[in-house]
């Protein structure tokens, strides 16, 4: 289809607008944006869309009226397709009208539908409004590549491939033919399961006849066996008579040897029962030569008894007599000893008795002792208690004298001295005392501060010392009160008291001394209380002694007499004891012996006895056995049985020599072996026959199944298994042979098929880019990969501008290929090539220039220039103006 | 003195290529005509049935099978049946005539001779029996009975089974049995008539006209030339007459035929429908020859029409050689261009391959472009 011409009338904003268009060639309609260059474009789908008739209350349709008119808008094209050149307008709205004036092939004019019907029926005769569409690249939608698949390029490139027929139905054939190798195999080749189903149903059947031929082979092998059964049963049968007979054989020889041996048994205890015959003889024999010598011996041994009795007599009666004797003389020891004891123990009583008169005194002395002791301990306890000074009092006492007199002597040189001296008697009060002095007298006094010298009625001289007198007898007064206050404190008058008293108490302290060591040293750890009264005790003692003693004997005169007594006493009482002692070893001596003596003697005595019965007892036994048998005859029965029994030995011997002929071991070893082989027959016979029975009883068992029935069964199962599968394979060959040789041819076709419309998009391509451009072109008839400088990219990889020129180029091929004989449809291109730098653009204006040899372009650009590479473009400048008319 | 003479009847015998319901009229059928000949025997007037062995398929059968015979034999009470084991169903350890269904049904007209001494009959009439004991026996058991027996103190009937030496191809097997002893015995008038079994064709053998095969009484197998039969034999002092009764109601059939063109699918389709009693007829074909794809279609249609009439319908793998050609009438008619055109270019090649398989499979590869392209249409 080409467009020669549109004209849009009361369209949108446009009152009237008319484009011409170059038939063939490039038609660049440049204007501004709102210029109404998309709505030629949609003016021409309105026209043309069977859809839209000039009635159409289209929401499309009323969306082209005028705004502010009340017009219909109006759209009349000059179009040529195919044979046919016409012009078709239509105004819809009220006055709705369509007319059709075709000019060729043949003149024809129509109105209202039946235009619009004949439009269509040339349209869907020439054009293909897919393809159409394909053709436009409309601003502002998508940008994809076109799939010219469903198209008109499809026929033609068929027309180029040469292919003659339907395409479509060889789509069909080759989906029949991919549907049924999918049956039986994947895409890749590999088997379905309704291949490896089958081949497993004939692996099964297989095994189903293997089984069954395997029991069938069973049981005949099985029904084989069962009679090598039944023939071996009576060969065994056969076998378990001759063993029986054998044995019997063996039996009658063993019971023969067995009669031998029951008379050798017989033989051997009559030779027994001989042998003891004849030892008892024998023994009875010796019993009574026992008895005889037995009795000898007793008699015998009774007379030697009794000589040694007789000579053991004289022995006893000396021990007799010496035990008598030692006796006499320890009775005699022993009274002695107990004499000398009691009267020893006099002796010591007395002694001590004497002893305790002289303690008691001494106890007494002691105590009174004590007493006058304890007195002065008193007395000098006084004496120490009345005075109140120590020797470190008297030292002080002793060193303020020391004081006073230095003081005193110091004063005395210091100061005036009076002498008063007497001329008569006279009385003299000097310093207050009275002196009388007689002629010649002289007192001296010192004066320390004053003295005062009167004599009554006469005279009084007042003496007053110097000053430095007065100090030093200050200082002595000092001293002396220093003294007499020392003094004072221990109650002394002077330094000599003092000392009289230290000595005083040093002579008590030494008094209390002594006494105390007198008291100590005759208490002696006893109190005064127990003194007193173990002295009063022994006083007692000693006092009643003399009546409790024997008056026989006078108390000695002293205790020194009485001691020396009871001293010799205890001597002599140890030589009476020691005299005692050696009375009692004798004695204990002679006793023993005597004891000893008396023993011997009764024994002797008893076994002489003893002796005398027993020989009474053998004498009694050899007169009873003598009384029932004389020795002689048991001599003759000794020799007798001896004979009996050698007569018996030779018959037992003669007895045995036949029995080790006969070997009866042996005889039953046989019968053993006889009987073990006997067993063992009638063992397999009896196994043959258990074997036989068990193995007739599974026959049978077996035979209730039927195997031969479902062998024959499952060799039918096999051989029908084998053909389906064999068939089914079969199928499945085919099928992928089919599919094979059909992909394969398809795709050659394919590749043809493709060929030109490929080389179509790099002719153009190269024009754009260089001679290293290539595609890929798909069975969708689409551009699936371009290369480039030998890189090759998918189209979704490529740039937004690459992808558009691509798109173009595409287009501009299909264009090119489908519409040299007034067929196909124009390529229109609105604001295309946005993306395009000015290198592509110009590459882009050569491509479509060359395309445009070819079929019809049409432009619409708002930005003049951007085609100014189309050599040969048509351009229309204002494409319209508004209000033509 | 009339007798019928059988064997081989085989029962339990399947079938593989007969379907399940096919193989059910098929052995009913082999029971029938155990009926069949009771009844022939009233009705011939015949004294009793002798039947040389192989009376079952196998010791091993279906016992369901067993209890069908006996009811069969109980049918005409006043007839026995004397039969000899084969080599089918020998008498050892697991044979059938001592399983436990057989013995606890014991018929009082059912006679197994299961050794040779001779059996009076009837007046002046003796059996011996030849049974086979195992499935390899090692001496020609027919003659091991006769010389086994006392003097005939009668007429004497050998009831036997095996082959005869003058026919089998393997003179080493010790089993075969002597025709010409046979012979000398019948010379010397020891044996009046020797019943046979084994061979499923009605046979007179050798030249005394008394040693007889009476052949299966229903055919088994497409190899057998005269099945289907039973003797009715009348014996005399002097005298015999052996008169061949049909008794078999299935066929075995076996066809060759050419095929190249639409004629002969027209014959083949001819002589499938001239057979009678399709039902009980069982056909084996060979095919040989070429067709085109629509002759194979209509073949395929012809045969799975008459395998679904007869009772089975065969084809004899190893005797058929057919070809499947497109012509190209086909070719053209299949409307294949460009590609597809050159698809099948290929696969005539192919189907012209020196290699078997592959020339097949190409073939079958033609076929099934043939068909998906028809229906695609």
């Amino acid at each position: 289809m080409r467009i020669q011409r549109i004209t849009l009338t009361n369209y949108r904003g446009v009152d009237l607008a008319e484009v011409t268009f170059d038939e063939c060639g490039v038609t660049v309609i440049e204007g501004d944006n709102e210029a109404g260059k998309t709505s030629l474009v949609e003016a021409l789908d309105l026209l043309l869309d069977e859809r839209f008739k000039d009635r159409s209350g289209d929401r499309r349709v009323k969306a082209v009226r005028p705004v502010h008119r009340d017009a219909d808008p109006e759209v009349e094209a000059e179009i040529s397709t195919g044979p046919y050149r016409f012009v078709f307008a239509k105004r819809w709205g009220r006055r709705g009208m369509t007319t059709l004036d075709i000019s060729a092939p043949r003149r024809e004019q129509l109105t209202g539908d039946e235009a619009h019907e004949r439009v269509q029926s040339i349209l869907s005769e020439t054009l293909d409004t897919g393809l159409l569409r394909a053709l436009q690249v409309r601003q502002g939608t998508e940008l994809a590549l076109p799939s010219f698949v469903d198209t008109d390029l499809g026929a033609a490139l068929d027309t180029a491939a040469g292919a003659v027929g339907d395409s479509d139905s060889h789509d069909g054939i080759w989906q029949a033919i991919t549907a049924e190798r999918d049956i039986y195999w994947t895409p890749k080749g590999k088997r379905k399961t309704i291949l490896s189903d089958s081949q497993r149903s004939v692996a099964e059947a297989e095994a189903d006849v293997a089984s069954l031929t395997q029991q069938l082979a069973e049981v005949e092998a099985d029904a084989e066996r069962a009679t090598r059964l039944a023939s071996d049963t009576e060969r065994l049968q056969q076998l378990v008579l001759q063993a029986e007979e054998a044995r019997d054989e063996c039996q009658r020889q063993v019971d023969a040897a067995e009669e031998v041996e029951g008379e050798l048994s017989q033989l051997e205890s009559e030779l027994e029962r001989l042998k003891t015959e004849a030892a008892r003889a024998r023994a009875d024999h010796e019993a009574r030569t026992d008895l005889v010598n037995e009795d000898a011996r007793y008699r015998q041994e009774a007379a030697e008894l009794r000589a040694r009795a007789e000579k053991a007599a004289p022995a006893l009666a000396a021990a007799q007599r010496h035990y008598d004797e030692a006796e006499a003389a320890h009775r005699t020891a022993r009274e002695y000893f107990d004499q000398i004891q009691r009267a020893s123990a006099l002796a010591d009583r007395d002694s001590e008795h004497l002893r305790q008169i002289i303690e008691a005194r001494h106890l007494r002395a002691r105590h009174e002792r004590v007493a006058a002791a304890q007195e002065r301990l008193d007395a000098a306890n006084a004496v120490i208690e009345s005075v109140q000074l120590d020797s470190e009092d008297v030292t002080q006492i002793e060193a303020a004298q020391q004081a006073v007199i230095e003081a005193q002597a110091a004063a005395d040189a210091g100061s005036a001295t009076v002498v008063t001296t007497g001329l008569s008697d006279v009385e003299v009060i000097v310093d207050g005392v009275a002196l009388h002095m007689r002629e010649g007298d002289e007192q001296v006094t010192d004066v320390v501060d004053s003295a005062e010298i009167v004599v009554p009625d006469s005279l009084k001289i007042t003496v007053t010392a110097g000053n430095e007198s007065r100090q030093l007898s200050s200082k002595r007064v000092e001293a002396e009160a220093a003294l007499r206050m020392l003094c004072d404190e221990v109650g002394v008058a002077n330094l000599a008291e003092a000392r009289d008293a230290l000595e005083r108490r040093d002579a008590a302290s030494r008094k209390l001394g002594r006494a105390r060591d007198d008291i100590e040293r005759d208490l002696d750890d006893l109190t005064v209380d127990d003194l007193a009264s173990k002295a009063e005790r022994l006083s007692a003692r000693v006092a009643a002694y003399p009546n409790e003693r024997t008056a026989d004997v006078a108390l000695p005169p002293d205790h020194d007499t009485a001691l020396r007594a009871a001293l010799d006493l205890r001597d002599e009482l140890k030589r009476a004891k020691s005299a005692l002692d050696s009375a009692v070893t004798i004695l204990e001596s002679a006793q023993k012996a005597l004891h000893r003596e008396e023993i011997d003697h009764a024994a002797l005595t008893a076994t002489i006895a003893a002796a005398d019965t027993a020989t009474a007892s053998a004498t009694q036994k050899l007169e009873t056995a003598r009384a029932q048998l004389a020795d002689a005859v048991l001599g003759q029965r000794v020799a007798a049985a001896q004979e009996t029994e050698r007569a018996a030995r030779t018959d037992r011997d003669a007895s045995r020599r036949q029995l080790k002929k006969l070997d009866i071991g042996s005889l039953r070893d046989r019968l053993s072996n006889a009987g073990q082989a006997l067993e063992r027959a009638r063992a397999a016979l009896s196994k043959n026959r258990d074997d036989l029975r068990a193995l007739q009883i599974s026959l049978d068992l077996r035979g209730e199944k039927g195997l031969g029935a479902q062998l024959d069964a499952a060799c039918s199962n096999r051989d029908r298994c084998i053909a389906q599968d064999r068939s089914l394979r079969d199928r499945a060959e085919a099928a992928r042979l089919l599919h094979q040789v059909f992909e394969r041819r398809r795709s050659e076709a394919r590749q043809r098929y493709i060929a030109p419309f490929k080389q179509r998009i790099e002719q153009y391509g190269r024009i754009v880019y260089d001679t290293s451009f290539a595609v890929d072109v798909n069975d969708a008839l689409a551009v699936s990969r371009r290369t480039l400088g030998g890189i090759t990219l998918g189209v979704n990889q490529l740039s937004t501008g690459a992808q558009e020129q691509l798109g173009i180029i595409a287009r501009l091929a299909c264009a090119s290929i489908v519409s040299p004989d007034g067929s196909g449809a124009p390529v229109i291109l609105d604001d295309a090539l946005g993306w395009s730098d000015p290198s592509r653009l110009r590459g882009m204006g050569a491509a479509i220039n060359s395309a445009s040899e070819h079929c019809q372009v049409i432009i619409l650009t708002c930005t003049p220039g951007r085609y100014a590479h189309v050599g040969n473009a048509t351009v229309v400048s204002p494409p319209m103006s508004p209000r033509l008319a | 003195m009339k007798f019928i003479h059988t064997a081989d009847w085989q029962l339990g015998m399947t079938r593989h290529f007969l379907d399940g319901e096919a193989q059910s009229r098929f052995s009913q059928a082999r029971i029938d005509a155990v009926g069949n000949i009771g009844q022939l025997a009233v009705d011939e007037e015949c004294d009793f049935v002798v039947v040389s062995g192989d009376v079952f398929e196998s010791n091993q059968i279906d016992r369901q099978v067993l209890a069908r015979a006996l009811d069969a034999m109980a049918a005409t009470p006043e007839v026995t049946f004397y039969l000899v084991p084969g080599n089918h169903d020998p008498l050892d350890a697991a044979s059938i005539f001592r399983s436990n269904t057989f013995r606890e049904r014991r018929l009082p007209n059912v006679v197994v001779l299961e050794d040779s001494e001779p059996l009076p009959v009837a007046d002046g009439i003796e059996l011996v029996g030849a049974p086979w004991t195992s499935k390899r026996p090692l001496q020609d058991l027919v003659d091991q009975a006769c010389a086994a027996a006392a003097p005939p103190a009668a007429l004497r009937i050998i009831v036997g089974h095996g082959a005869l030496d003058n026919r089998s191809p393997d003179a080493s097997d010790p089993a075969l049995i002597s025709l010409e002893r046979l012979e000398a015995r019948i010379e010397a008038d020891e044996v009046h008539y020797v019943a046979l079994g084994d061979r499923h064709s009605t046979t007179n053998e050798g030249t005394t006209g008394r040693v007889w095969y009476s052949g299966a009484p229903e055919p088994t197998d497409y190899r057998e030339e005269d099945p289907g039969n039973v003797l009715v034999v009348e014996l005399e002092p002097g005298r015999i007459e052996v008169a061949p009764r049909s008794v078999g109601k299935w066929r075995f059939r076996q066809h060759q035929c050419h095929l190249s063109s639409d004629t002969d699918i027209d014959s083949l389709q001819q002589w499938l429908d001239a057979l009678e009693d399709k039902q009980r007829t069982v056909v084996k074909l060979s095919l040989v020859g070429s067709v085109s794809l629509d002759q194979k279609e209509r073949l395929d249609r012809l045969l799975d029409h008459f395998a679904d009439s007869l009772a089975a319908l065969e084809t004899w793998e190893r005797r058929s050689d057919l070809v499947v050609v497109p012509d190209d009438a086909e070719i053209s008619t299949l409307g294949l261009a460009g590609f597809a055109n050159d698809a099948l270019g290929d696969l005539r090649e192919l189907a012209q391959s020196s290699d078997p398989a592959e020339a097949v499979r190409a073939q079958n590869a033609t076929a099934l472009l043939h068909r998906l392209t028809r229906s695609a249409q």
